[in-house]
């Protein structure tokens, strides 16, 4: 039996970073967000410098990096966010 | 149909954001319009692109209105953000909201759109 991944959305600095927009990690379960990270990190090593500057979010909720990531969850990594006008 | 909280492309209908606040015991009603600016630090801008992580944009929003709302007097809070392009002198973000009385409303946009800018994934890219 193979389990879901879990689905990594990338946006803004992130996504041109790595030149996509999702990435499908497959961990050994349950994994950290900080584990996730590295994981991520192997595909897309443009996004390792960025660790510092970004907030974790899973199943769009922020979290810290200890919590566990579950098959099949969606996880993003938010990056500075600049809504408003200016 | 205007909802509580819209994070997409569709233009900002203020009109009709404002009459649906409008409720019973309501007596002041507070508006908040963010517009694409221009020249911005002396550069000119012509419009400015957002990108939204839409789902967890709505969620946040929504935390957000559900706070401003349990307080004392507060009315109706609805808050769209636009999504994709935006030209220069258009608004990109409203927050809308009634009250009891005027400092109520007030502070409720004030709430609403610092939380929004601090807390809502939403970026402005490229441009």
């Amino acid at each position: 039996m193979s389990a879901d991944p879990i689905r990594v959305l990338l946006f803004a600095t992130l996504r041109q970073q790595a030149g996509r927009s999702t990435v499908d990690l497959r961990a050994g379960q349950p994994a950290s967000v900080a584990r996730c990270w590295e994981l991520l990190c192997e595909q897309c090593p443009a996004l390792a410098p960025l660790r510092d500057a970004v907030r974790p979010a899973l199943n769009r909720s922020y979290v810290t990096w200890e919590a566990l990531v579950q098959p099949g969850d969606e996880l993003a990594f938010i990056p500075p966010v600049s809504g408003g006008a200016l | 149909m205007i909802g509580r909280v819209v994070v997409g492309p569709e233009e900002i209908d203020l009109g009709a954001m404002q009459r649906a606040v409008e409720l019973r015991g309501v007596g002041a009603i507070a508006t908040f319009v963010g517009v694409v600016r221009d020249p911005d630090e002396g550069r000119e801008v012509t419009h400015l692109d957002y990108e939204a992580y839409a789902e967890m944009a709505v969620a946040e929003i929504t935390a957000i209105v559900d706070e401003v709302s349990a307080r004392q007097g507060v009315g109706e809070v609805l808050v769209q953000h636009r999504t994709g392009r935006v030209g220069r002198g258009v608004a990109s973000v409203a927050v809308v909201a009634s009250a009891a009385h005027r400092h109520q409303a007030l502070d409720a946009c004030t709430y609403v759109i610092d939380e929004l800018k601090r807390r809502a994934p939403i970026w402005k890219v490229g441009g």
